[in-house]
């Protein structure tokens, strides 16, 4: 009698990704929590799977962690076999059709894609947990998505998706304006959600390689 | 009835409740438990502590359980939760040292790759809905770096310079966030675990006055004798707790 076990926990943590003109902004708080108790505060949610294509994904770690391995040992398979990198959007749906493999036992992760496409431009892919997803100028997963969702709406002017044909959503800012905002939206998070704080990690993809900043957040 | 291609059956009863327990042959609950595992990076190495009882429901069975091993040459695992569980993990960890030392060919495992084995054997005992019930701590130090971490009965699994399980996460840990510093001495690395073992004893039903600390540096592995911490009940408080008190608490 009484609740039975679950496979599954979430260790909470939000996701963030800004598609730019010709770079990419991938973010996530490195909190871990379980239930009322934080388990670490200086965890990874980000992942380089290939060259110009970067993972970040919130929810339950094991799965997280396991997604991300199995992902990684797919793109070696494909770099042996195709003798280079994945682009962006391959990978993009090879994700898609990994989570789907799990959609009766799924993968408790909810996903975030960046990187750059063929042609240099940014680009953003959001995922569910059982492997929809779609291309898109910005996205947020996670804990405190609800909460960052609408500033970046508001603030990235995406064209209204009944125009035809249909617009570009990539945005015209900086980008230094682009992490600028991430690092607004994960203060604003860090406020009012528990599950999101002690420190955001930003991943810039642009022409020139990836690099990292980490911002401290309220560890409260 | 209806049987599952994994051998799970789902019998309809009157109410239509879903009865998965009936021939399950999984683990549902743990019957022999132990207590919290605390471990703190130090100066030359890490500690690990934990207490040595070993309780059956709400029965303190077992008083002598050593829940802290050495693994291979440069690693220590503490476990709290199922003991038989804990017996299992040791077989499969002494036929992967095994298996290492058969190489002979001057590699030994370190405590990174053992906390990753770990990590992948309990999350594949999640998938099939069967874990194994502990919460893993492993601490080692190979060529200089210092490793220490955790490994859950769901497969989460993280490090940090000090961890603790179960009871710990709540009790311990504010202790150790507080006063963890780089470079700690040892004597000053068992103070602060003997401070977050005696507010275990205080405040855990499930804890004992009877305590393993285990030492792993470059140099090699300890796990020193049990003993006991001096406990003070003289408190006012203590001696007439309703006292003052109005209905309960």
């Amino acid at each position: 009698m009484g609740s039975r076990w679950s496979p599954y926990d979430n260790n909470g943590g939000t996701c963030v990704a800004i598609a730019g003109a010709n770079y990419c902004v991938v973010a996530a708080d490195t909190r871990m929590s379980t239930g009322y108790s934080i388990l670490t505060r200086e965890y990874s949610k980000t992942c380089k799977l290939a060259d110009k294509c970067v993972l970040a994904s919130s929810g339950f770690q094991a799965d997280v962690r396991a997604l991300q391995k199995n992902l990684s040992a797919k793109h070696l398979f494909y770099q042996h076999q195709h003798n280079k990198q994945m682009s962006c959007p391959a990978m993009g749906q090879l994700l898609s059709n990994t989570l789907y493999y799990k959609r009766f036992f799924p993968y408790y992760a909810f996903n975030v894609l960046g990187g750059l496409d063929n042609e240099g431009k940014g680009c953003v892919f959001t995922y569910d947990a059982v492997g929809s997803y779609e291309r898109v100028g910005y996205s947020t997963q996670g804990s405190g998505s609800s909460l960052i969702m609408p500033v970046l709406d508001n603030q990235l002017k995406s064209p209204s998706p009944l125009l035809l044909p249909a617009k570009d959503a990539i945005t015209p800012l900086s980008e230094s304006e682009a992490v600028d905002l991430v690092k607004d939206v994960f203060a604003s998070a860090t406020e009012r959600d528990i599950y999101t704080g002690d420190k955001v990690e930003i991943v810039i993809i642009n022409d020139v390689g990836i690099r990292r900043e980490y911002i401290d957040l309220r560890k409260d | 009835m209806v049987t599952a291609m994994d051998g799970s059956s789902m019998s309809s009863s009157a109410d239509g409740l879903v009865n998965l327990e009936m021939d399950s042959q999984r683990t549902l609950y743990p019957y022999v438990t132990g207590s919290s595992v605390l471990g703190i990076k130090y100066k030359d190495g890490i500690l690990l502590a934990s207490d040595t009882g070993g309780s059956y429901g709400s029965t303190l069975r077992f008083k002598g359980i050593e829940r802290i091993k050495v693994i291979g040459k440069h690693s220590l695992l503490g476990a709290s939760g199922e003991i038989s569980d804990f017996q299992e993990i040791l077989k499969y960890l002494d036929e992967l040292i095994l298996y290492d030392n058969m190489w002979d060919d001057g590699n030994s495992l370190g405590p990174k790759e053992v906390h990753n084995y770990l990590t992948r054997v309990m999350y594949n005992r999640r998938n099939k809905f069967d874990p194994l019930w502990n919460s893993l701590v492993l601490a080692g130090v190979k060529n200089g770096k210092k490793h220490l971490g955790v490994v859950t009965m769901l497969g989460v699994h993280y490090e940090d310079n000090h961890v603790s399980t179960g009871f710990g996460n709540h009790l311990a840990v504010p202790i150790l966030r507080k006063e963890w510093r780089e470079d700690l001495t040892f004597e000053e690395a068992v103070k602060i675990l003997e401070k977050c073992l005696t507010v275990l004893l205080y405040r855990d039903r499930s804890s004992i006055n009877k305590f393993q600390i285990a030492k792993i540096t470059e140099e090699g592995a300890t796990i020193y004798p049990p003993y006991s911490l001096k406990t003070f009940w003289e408190f006012a408080a203590f001696k007439e707790p309703s006292k003052n008190a109005q209905g309960s608490w």
